[in-house]
């Protein structure tokens, strides 16, 4: 049966520790470059110096991003093999045995899901940790991460849970390819499009 | 940068449809090559780049073994489409070429299955074009793309056949010459349209700008500066009023569009910027 | 392909009609191309992840000096482990939360399966420092160890031998105290005190409250209602499991959270809602500036300073100094003429004079607050001074012995002071002498003629100097401790130490320098136990799962075999093997903090891992006092809380050990004449990608949290440095080269060099990987003795391409 599954991510309490990213590449064996779950660092604001005192308005936080689980997924529509594809349960995966490594699928999606594997050839993404899911467990990065801002669950169970939003900055407006994912903003959470905006931490991403 | 084979690929399909296209117009038109030796090098030149232009498509693959997959997703990806057509008219022009090797030569039948190669070449190109038309790339995001890569179609395909046309075809050759000249200044003005145009993008768009205006400079200005150049070598005979007839002018005048088209596409591809993270 | 399949036969869904349609089509071009199978096979290992283990154990994460002590379950097949996941356990409350592993533990199986583990032990061949080695048999080094102690020992005598600082390894039977214990039973070695991480604070504290055990159980900081973390980074240094968690179950409950840090650090950007950059070293003016506010607006509790505190005005100095200046004086300037007011404060830490009125103002009104002090500010030249001015705010404000409030200083968690982190025995040491943990290269260079003015305690004067340095676990000597350079001249002199044993997993800069270089197994290879990092009320096992690799050996393993040569067998060992210890570990935690732990033959059958006391009720520091101050009096002079301390005084230092917290302008400083070649201060703050220096050679975490120098834009744009640009940092200690990131998350003026890179000298000496000891300075604290090493000034440029 086909869920619509999704992310809830809690950008407020995040602390930028990478362990949900780290704890993914360990459970899927990935290379260096290839992230399924990825953390970006945002920043804007300035500083200003008046006498002897600095007065800042800088504004920080960062989201953990992995794979959106698009309800219009843009990747499964270029796709040329059709190895981007929905499976049984819903979930928007790659089949390994068709992938000719095109990348398109990466030119598509704003959300950098995709992630070409130098050593096999072929795209791979985030598959939602699809075996645990089967045995009703988590997938690895919401268990691990130590702050507990991260869950993972049906979507219409997970608005009811918790409000949130699915676009800000740095992410694309959600229209393009409906994301399923619920993002509770911080503070400092600057807008889709924020041209002050920065991700500070592009190298790593 | 993987994008090279791409480079090649794009560009060589683009000559042999665009010299395909060409070349059946004239031949339908003017009757052009009423000699059919013409056609017995042209033919198999376009076929070797048509084919040497699939090959090289594979090689920006991670995974070409895989490639028989290629045309599953006809239904919605526009690269399903492309790979599919460019097949079709590699296939037609294929057996088009052997078909005029056949001691009867060029029959009046064989004018229906050039017209059809040609629409497929057509269809092709489109497709090639469109898959790049994706809202996560603003650079590639607007109907300029589709108009520069059916430029490149025609004037690099039509400087190549004109290397083709017998000489005794003067006021031919004037056509040729003066579509190939209209056609280059608008490549001109479609490019710096299109550079325009992303000035007034989003965050993406500028850092596409970027990309061209600034750390690729050289190519960017050396190409207009090219193309300018050779449209004042089109020029200069017409105002001597002797037309070009030469077979070495016409090569250096390919040769220059093709370092200009090349450079273009070099440029394409490196100002890639997408959105969203 | 060979390998068991859990679920359906083919993944993803793949329809089998499909999939036969295709792979008979693929098949004969496939044919031709042959190297199918090898592709599809690397596919399927890389797609199909999920692995059927042989066994899932629990055990508790390598125990590093990280701060964590959490808990792994690792998957193991055909005796490798696979995979790493973290604390499962249901219920994930406060009381007894889960112990998860962060990004260090998560990505060990790097370090763990790391081709550069040192497998044999190595002899020196080159010169000392060139890192030049030849393979030789355990016999052959061991004997050449023996062989030198006791040569050194008999020419120099047992205060010649060192064992010095190191926390590489961190558990019982791996890891310094295993060294200790061996020489202790030769006659001793030259013992230190204090340490790199807590020299000034846990030095400082006890002058102001008699005791380090100063903080409350942390389950109780979600009755806090302001937090005032200064200086302070759980989030990323993980200063304790869970502290970031409770802290944010404390915001949850409505806490405010204040960061004070030259850098918005990662636990400023998820807790705080405040961010207060300032400018490092001038802390003690912030605090004056914010008490000068209290006192004037009489926003001070005035009881309680009356009844549980001296020294505060002139009405309660102790007997002795009744005409010393007291605090009030100093911040009112009644002395020295110079009222610490926020303008004054503003001039010299930048922040703008009406936030620090307003700091003042919420930190003295919200209660109950919590001062919280981290390791970062009295890692400096004056931290002493620093940790003092802590505690008295704490005080003033009356936050102490109470629920939500925080004595602040050391905050050993009550009311037993927490963890005893190692029971490993080492025994008496019968050398008496004692120096500071920082002071070991003048002990090399002048130890016959250390004294107490050079912190040595146990005995007047040194007898020798250092001649043998035998090391286990510790990257101290050459990587961590100040100066790079100037240790490595020392360490190269071989006249001076004369020989140098260090037991480590990988080359090291420190290990290059040995003349001898044993491998030591991790702890995934041998048995473990602990109960804690400063904060710690569960036990956590840490079985044996894996066997050892090459020749390598445990830590304790190896001081055995040293003791063997020595003759001290028996005495070392007691008959136990590393198992019997573990028990006997145990048998001690049942003893004294956890007498319901089941015992080892249980507890591994169990595969918990982890015995936890859930904590319902966190205890308090100082309640007991706070109830009745003379029946329970501090163990200081007055028996009160010493906001002036008479001992300090006495000193008769008042420049830089002063009786109140005073603000001390630092030996380099953006104010000093240094500040016109060398502009920038230099920070080096605990790395979410490494441990210190462990870790440093983990490719998960380097591509995570490369070695970056953090530069603020303004300051980037000046010098026309741009993000990822080469960047060379330099003071006339040693220059660095190393890419740097350009943020807006920290105060200009000063630049971030993560500490803990390996250094790394090219063939011009300069360092490419970006070590901040290049830069730190040798120069110690004036009360504890203590590393100053964020105490740095230097200056920045862009690098020419190199």
């Amino acid at each position: 049966m086909k869920k619509q599954y999704a992310f809830y991510i809690d950008t407020s309490r995040c602390s930028g520790c990478k362990t949900c990213q780290v704890a993914c590449k360990d459970k899927n064996n990935l290379d260096i470059g290839v992230l399924w779950r990825r953390v970006y660092e945002i920043e804007s604001g300035g500083w200003t110096k008046r006498g002897g005192a600095w007065f800042n308005g800088m504004k920080s936080y960062h989201l953990s991003l992995s794979f959106n689980h698009c309800e219009n997924p843009v990747c499964a529509e270029v796709c040329p093999t059709g190895a981007m594809h929905k499976t049984k349960i819903g979930i928007v995966t790659v089949d390994a045995r068709k992938c000719i490594g095109c990348k398109y699928c990466e030119w598509a999606c704003p959300y950098g899901a995709p992630q070409y594997d130098e050593g096999t050839g072929v795209m791979t993404k985030c598959d939602l940790c699809e075996d645990y899911l089967q045995d009703g467990k988590n997938p690895s990065c919401v268990d691990a991460c130590p702050m507990r801002v991260i869950d993972f669950g049906e979507l219409q169970v997970l608005r009811k849970k918790y409000s949130g939003q699915d676009e800000l900055y740095p992410l694309p407006e959600a229209h393009h390819t409906r994301p399923a994912i619920l993002i509770k903003p911080h503070k400092h959470v600057m807008k889709t499009g924020d041209t002050l905006a920065r991700i500070i931490n592009e190298e790593e991403v | 940068m993987h994008e090279w084979s791409l480079i090649v690929f794009t560009i060589l399909t683009q000559i042999a449809v665009g010299a395909f296209v060409v070349a059946t117009i004239a031949q339908l038109a003017k009757g052009i090559f009423h000699g059919e030796k013409v056609l017995h090098t042209l033919y198999p030149l376009l076929l070797l780049v048509a084919v040497a232009a699939l090959t090289t498509s594979f090689l920006h693959l991670g995974s070409p073994l895989n490639a028989w997959y290629a045309m599953n997703n006809f239904g919605s990806s526009w690269l399903s489409r492309e790979i599919l057509f460019v097949s079709l008219f590699t296939g037609g022009l294929a057996l088009l070429t052997v078909l005029t090797f056949r001691p009867a030569g060029w029959r009046r039948s064989y004018k229906l299955l050039a017209i059809a190669i040609s629409l497929l070449g057509v269809v092709a190109i489109f497709s090639m074009a469109k898959i790049y038309m994706l809202p996560t790339v603003p650079v590639w995001n607007s109907t300029f793309t589709l108009v520069q890569f059916f430029f490149t179609t025609i004037i690099l395909g039509g400087a190549l056949t004109a290397i083709f046309i017998p000489a005794v075809n003067k006021t031919e050759k004037a056509i040729f010459v003066n579509l190939l000249l209209v056609l280059v200044l608008a490549s001109i003005m479609v490019w710096v349209g299109n550079t325009l145009l992303l000035a007034e993008g989003g965050l993406s768009a500028t850092k596409s700008l970027q990309v061209l205006v600034a750390e690729n400079s050289v190519l960017f200005y050396g190409r207009i500066v090219l193309l300018a150049f050779v449209v004042m070598v089109i020029l200069l005979p017409w105002f001597r009023r002797k037309m070009p007839e030469t077979i070495s002018f016409f090569t250096m005048l390919f040769v220059m569009l093709l370092i200009a088209e090349v450079a273009g596409r070099y440029l394409f591809y490196a100002s890639y910027v997408r959105t969203g993270v | 392909m060979g390998k068991q399949v859990e679920k359906e036969d083919i993944p993803f869904g793949l329809n089998r009609r499909d999939f036969i349609k295709w792979s008979s089509a693929l098949g004969l071009t496939v044919g031709a191309f042959g190297t199918m199978p090898e592709v599809m096979s690397l596919v399927d290992k890389k797609t199909r992840p999920y692995v059927l283990a042989d066994k899932v154990i629990r055990a508790g994460c390598p125990a590093h000096n990280c701060g964590g002590r959490c808990l792994l379950k690792l998957y193991v097949k055909d005796e490798k482990i696979v995979r790493i996941e973290t604390d499962d356990r249901p219920g994930d409350t406060m009381a007894n939360p889960q112990l998860r592993a962060c990004i260090r533990g998560r990505s060990y199986l790097r370090r763990q399966y790391h081709p550069d583990r040192l497998m044999h032990p190595l002899i020196r061949t080159g010169k000392r420092g060139e890192g030049k080695f030849r393979r030789a048999t355990w016999e052959e080094a061991l004997d050449k160890v023996a062989s030198e102690i006791q040569r050194i020992k008999k020419k120099h005598g047992n205060q010649a031998l060192y064992v010095p600082y190191g926390t590489g390894s961190y558990n019982q039977l791996n890891g310094r105290q295993t060294a200790a214990r061996l020489f202790n039973l030769i006659g001793g070695s030259l013992g230190y005190y204090n340490s790199y991480s807590w020299a000034a604070i846990s030095q400082a504290t006890p002058y102001v409250f008699g005791t380090n055990v100063t903080g409350n159980q942390r389950q109780d900081w979600v009755n806090a209602k302001y937090i005032l973390m200064w200086s302070w980074n759980p989030s990323e240094m993980r200063d304790g499991t869970n502290s970031e968690f409770f802290l944010k179950k404390a915001k949850e409950n409505g806490a405010k959270i204040v960061c004070i840090d030259p850098r918005m650090s990662l636990s400023a950007v998820s807790l705080a809602d405040e961010w207060i950059p300032v400018r490092p070293g001038t802390d003690v003016a912030l605090m004056s500036a914010m008490a000068y506010v209290m006192i004037s607006e009489e926003l001070y509790d005035k009881d309680f300073v009356a009844k549980y505190c001296v020294g505060f005005d002139q009405s309660q100095m102790p007997e002795g100094a009744e005409e010393a200046e007291s605090y009030r004086e100093y911040i009112l300037g009644t002395s020295d003429g110079l009222p610490k007011t926020p303008a004054w404060a503003e001039n010299i830490t930048t922040i703008p004079q009406a936030t620090i009125t307003r700091l003042a103002r919420e930190y003295a009104t919200t209660k109950p607050a919590m001062l919280y002090q981290g390791y970062g500010m009295q890692r400096r030249a004056y931290g002493e001074t620093a940790v003092i001015g802590g505690c008295v705010l704490a005080a003033m404000t009356g936050n102490i012995g109470i629920p939500g409030g925080c004595a602040s200083g050391m905050a050993l968690q009550a009311d037993d002071g927490g963890p005893f982190w190692n029971v490993f025995p080492t025994g008496e040491n019968p050398v008496k002498a004692r120096i500071p943990s920082f002071l070991w290269t003048e002990a090399v260079l002048r130890g016959n003629e250390m004294t107490a003015a050079d912190g040595v305690e146990g005995v007047e004067k040194l007898d020798s100097d250092i001649k043998l340095i035998y090391g286990v676990a510790t990257n101290a000597l050459i990587n961590q401790h100040a100066n790079v350079n100037r240790t490595a001249k020392i360490l190269s002199d071989e006249s001076k130490v004369e020989f140098m044993v260090i037991h480590d997993q990988f080359m090291t800069p420190t290990a290059r320098f040995a003349d001898v270089v044993l491998p030591a197994c991790t702890q995934l290879e041998m048995w473990g136990l602990e109960d804690g990092w400063k904060y710690g009320d569960e036990v956590i096992l840490m079985p044996k799962i894996l066997e050892k690799p090459g020749e390598t050996k445990s830590d304790y393993q190896i001081c055995a075999e040293v003791a063997e040569r020595l003759g001290v067998k028996e005495a070392y060992t007691e008959g136990r093997s590393e198992k019997e210890w573990i028990a006997w570990a145990l048998e001690v935690y049942r003893n004294t903090r956890f007498p319901e732990v089941p015992d080892l033959k249980r507890f591994e059958r169990s595969n918990k891992g982890v015995y936890a006391i859930p904590i319902t009720n966190p205890k308090i520091a100082f309640d007991d006092f706070r109830k009745d101050p003379v029946k329970n009096k501090l163990k200081t002079p007055s028996g009160k809380i010493e906001i002036f301390s008479k001992r300090l005084y006495d000193m008769g230092n008042p420049d830089f050990i002063p009786p109140v917290p005073k603000y001390i302008e630092e030996w380099e400083s953006p104010f000093g004449e240094e500040a016109g070649k060398y502009p920038f201060q230099v920070i080096g703050h605990h790395y979410m990608g490494r441990v210190h220096s462990t870790h440093e050679n983990n490719d998960y975490l380097n591509e995570a949290f490369p070695q970056r120098v953090f530069i603020n834009k303004l300051d980037a744009r000046r010098k026309g440095i741009k993000s990822g640009d080469k960047v060379k940092i330099y003071n006339a200690r040693g220059t660095i080269i190393v890419p740097c990131r350009v943020t807006g998350k920290i105060l200009p003026g000063v630049v971030n060099l993560p500490q803990g890179s390996w250094w790394t000298p090219d063939k011009d000496g300069i360092d490419r990987r970006g070590n901040v000891n290049v830069l730190t300075s040798e120069k110690w604290t004036p009360l504890a003795f203590g590393n100053a090493q964020h105490t740095i000034m230097a200056n920045i440029e862009k690098a020419e391409k190199t």
